[in-house]
């Protein structure tokens, strides 16, 4: 009877709990007490602040808060408008000049003219980590009320990648200089789609339209203020309960869609999916002065090892693989070099094993792995823990060197420790990856801007030409023979850039996601 | 000064230097991470000098020894220092958060004390019998159950299936409900072992057989006499419990997407934002000392026999 009792306390103590509760959360994809239109996004991690000029990385909330003045096309082709009405580069490259449309405001109403954006941009060279990425800017000039223009030190097309990106958006300086940069952080005045209403640490972010907000962006049909009033971002870190949340309709849209379940949330008629790709790849770089990869037919050898497609294949598809090192996410990809590439440096383990006997390694003792003068082929292959994809590939990586006699043993690190290690120059083979919507990435992972303790003439000189390359298709055909000099050094296997998702109710629409992982949401209406 | 006024002096004392530890040893295991907080925040385009500016800024740059006893002296001051990746002032940060981690931990211990006694003292009076075995069997099993685990469970069931109670975040008291039992079941058999094992201890002491012979009910030789004398050491271990349950929920809170301190800790390690470990050890350090301080006190009220020397 006790015992009865007992379980009657609990049970009233759960009621009791379940009485006083505060209610379920807000309805998704519907109105909030107000009668306001609440979307609901739910995101992995919690951003590090709101103001692009002061954080490391950034997600879907800033570019919810920000507009850039121009934006690249989805195919990453062109350059278009976006917050300025029109741009224009000088002939000489010495020069890109954007006029702003008239009436700009930011989302508190204040004006924002050119003398506002020479102010942001001024703030952005003096305080953001990427400020590199506008280093040709020599001044910027306020030409008149609307036009605004950046003198440059040469031509420096590179810069588009960080002026089209959420980096390129603008802030509020006249605010920002009213408040400590904590504050800032967390509740900037910008110029994108939405603002910042509150931020509730560790749980959400509640975004609300900006009333004064309008766009030059022709990818978009809605070019004046967005549709849903309220914008919420939840940051769910758990996969499980991510996507849990999307199924039961309590969130509208999911980003970091984990790979175990993209199979499941296409298959599922009441979701739309939206798939893109790692702008960038990942890779394992080789080191080239010291040790058994110092000759370079040992790294053409373990080049044509790697078979890409059981990698992805072992991955459950998650990644696509790569030969060259311009994914199709990136502007000044070839898709001609990168078949080209495909055929060259394929899969081939009969010739990967005769490379490796022209060099004198062979398996003179029949333990399977190859040796020269006593030494076995044998190596630690660092893998960034951090990165799932290549985390993943490591065993499968490892399996298929064993296959020609090459003994490489798997040391699982952070990703910044072994980003460290190839600074160090204490590495034999290392993976790596890199993320940027531009070619221009190689010239930081390739050559002695990146710190790494690497620099061949010729790969650092047509890197450099590629950068600084005006014209389009002549900066593509530089980047085709960038990676065409790099190849020829062995100084990196490229392997796959990871496949993407991001998840929406089927009653949301207008949702544009392009290939490189751009988020528009100035159509996004719900049903 | 009275004894046991001298007594709390010297556990405060004895208190501060185990914090002193306590932030020497996190401090120490972070530095022999591999890695560096501004290499895992900033893009590989960023450039070697940038980095190296970044480093100075934050101090970085410095011999651990200095970056140490800087922290330590601006903690002296009542400055928890800026968080690296968030720009943000830690004490702001924890400030945010630590009330939710406060009604997380607080709730699961509310439940596991209002379910572990009574079933402890159920278990040790049916001892050997039916009802012994079956929630000894129970605990054992809520013991081996993984948190997440539980906690994903909970969330199929009560949040899918059935709508009872929502699947994370915090949105009122109800959505307190799966994240305080998936943190307090598994360490319901905690406390009932303890209860259990504490109750039949008492129940052979001659007091209790004197009580029998006297006459008194069972019931009340049970509440007065029994229970009363086994809650001492219970008790104890609720404050002892306090500052671990606060670690231990990080695996939840993660779950449940719940907005507290365990999230923020393991953010703050795994971007070994310095400043943020730091200072959350640090405030739970202090916690542990302050909770063991009144554990020790309320069994020296509870029970007269604990002399202070």
């Amino acid at each position: 009877m006790k015992f009865y009792r007992m379980a009657a306390l609990g049970l009233g103590l759960s009621l009791a709990l379940t009485a006083c509760g505060g209610g379920e959360p807000k309805p998704s994809g519907a109105a909030d007490g107000a009668g306001n239109s609440v979307l609901t996004i739910a995101i992995q991690d919690e951003v590090e602040g709101c103001d692009i000029q002061q954080i490391g990385w950034e997600n879907v909330v800033q570019s919810l808060l920000y507009e850039p003045l121009v934006v690249f096309s989805p195919d990453l082709s062109e350059i278009q408008p976006a917050f300025a009405e029109s741009y224009t580069v000088a002939e000489d490259g010495s020069y890109i000049e954007f006029v702003l449309p008239a009436d700009a405001k930011f989302s508190n109403g204040d004006v924002c003219d050119a003398a506002a954006v020479k102010a942001s941009e001024e703030r952005f060279l003096a305080i953001s980590e990427y400020a590199g990425d506008l280093d040709a800017v020599a001044d910027i000039e306020v030409v008149d009320e609307r036009t605004i223009r950046y003198n440059l030190t040469g031509p420096a097309p590179y810069m588009w990648a960080s002026l089209t990106s959420t980096y390129g958006g603008i802030n509020n300086v006249a605010v920002a200089e009213t408040m400590d940069d904590a504050a800032f952080n967390r509740k900037p005045v910008t110029n994108g789609p939405y603002y910042v209403e509150e931020w509730l640490q560790g749980s959400q972010i509640t975004l609300k339209r900006n009333e004064y907000y309008k766009t030059n962006n022709p990818n978009v049909s809605n070019q004046g203020v967005c549709a849903y009033e309220t914008i919420v971002v939840r940051f769910i870190p758990d996969e499980f309960t991510r996507v849990s949340e999307l199924k039961s309709g309590n969130v509208d849209i999911i980003y970091d869609v984990p790979t175990a379940s993209i199979s499941e949330l296409e298959g599922n008629p009441d979701l739309t999916t939206y798939r893109y790709k790692q702008a960038g790849v990942s890779y394992m770089n080789l080191q080239t002065e010291k040790g058994v990869t110092a000759d370079v037919k040992v790294r053409q050898a373990l080049t044509h090892a790697i078979n890409k497609e059981e990698i992805a294949a072992a991955l459950d598809g998650v990644v696509t693989p790569t030969y060259g090192f311009i994914s199709e996410a990136q502007a000044g990809y070839s898709a001609a070099k990168e078949q080209e590439l495909a055929s060259k440096l394929g899969y081939d383990p009969e010739l990967a094993k005769s490379i490796l006997a022209e060099a004198g390694w062979t398996d003179t003792n029949g333990d399977g792995i190859v040796d020269k003068d006593g030494q076995p082929l044998s190596f630690e292959m660092l893998i960034s823990s951090d990165r799932a994809s290549l985390k993943a590939a490591g065993p499968v990586l490892q399996n298929q060197f064993a296959a020609i006699g090459v003994d490489a043993q798997i040391r699982e690190y952070e990703g910044s420790y072994v980003k460290q290690l190839v600074r160090d120059d204490d590495y034999t083979m290392a993976s790596r990856n890199y993320v940027w919507n531009d070619a221009d990435i190689l010239y930081y992972v390739f050559t002695e801007a990146s710190g790494y303790p690497w620099d061949v003439a010729e790969v650092t000189d047509a890197f450099v030409a590629a950068r600084v390359e005006n014209d389009t298709a002549k900066r593509v055909a530089a980047y085709e023979v960038a990676q065409d000099r790099l190849v020829e050094q062995y100084k990196a296997i490229s392997l796959f850039a990871d496949n993407y998702c991001v998840a929406s109710k089927n009653n949301i629409k207008g949702l544009m996601i392009t290939n490189d992982g751009r988020s528009w949401y100035n159509d996004v209406t719900g049903g | 000064m009275s004894d046991m006024g001298k007594y709390i002096l010297r556990r405060l004392l004895t208190g501060v230097l185990v914090v002193l530890c306590v932030t020497i040893i996190i401090f120490g295991i972070m530095q022999a991470m591999p890695g560096n907080p501004i290499d895992l925040m900033v893009d590989t385009r960023v450039s070697p000098e940038k980095v190296a500016e970044l480093k100075a800024r934050w101090g970085l740059d410095k011999p651990p020894v200095v970056q140490y006893f800087y922290w330590l002296g601006n903690i002296l001051r009542g400055d928890f220092g800026t968080s690296i990746t968030t720009k943000q002032e830690v004490f702001f940060l924890i400030k945010q958060r630590l009330p939710y981690t406060l009604m997380l931990t607080g709730a699961a211990v509310v439940i596991e004390y209002l379910v572990a006694v009574p079933l402890g003292l159920l278990a040790a009076v049916r001892k050997e019998k039916l009802m012994d075995k079956s929630l000894t069997i129970i605990m054992v099993v809520l013991w081996s159950m993984p948190t997440f685990w539980l906690g994903v469970l909970f969330i199929m069931e009560f949040a899918i299936n059935n709508r009872f109670f929502p699947i994370s975040g915090y949105s009122g008291l109800k959505s307190l409900v799966l994240p305080a039992l998936t943190l307090a079941l598994p360490s319901l058999a905690q406390i009932f072992r303890l209860t259990r094992s504490e109750v039949l201890d008492v129940m052979e002491e001659r007091y209790v057989e004197t009580a029998y012979a006297k006459g008194v009910a069972d019931k009340s030789v049970l509440i007065r006499h029994v229970l009363r004398n086994a809650l001492i050491p219970v008790t104890v271990t609720f404050f002892l419990n306090l500052p671990w349950l606060i670690g231990g929920s990080v695996v939840v809170e993660n779950v449940f997407a719940w907005p507290g301190m365990g999230q923020l800790l393991w953010k703050g390690i795994a971007k070994q934002d310095f400043p943020i470990v730091q200072g959350i050890t640090f405030v739970i350090a202090i916690l542990t000392v302050i909770c063991n301080l009144i554990g020790d006190i309320v069994s020296g009220i509870l029970d007269p026999r604990i002399r202070v020397e």
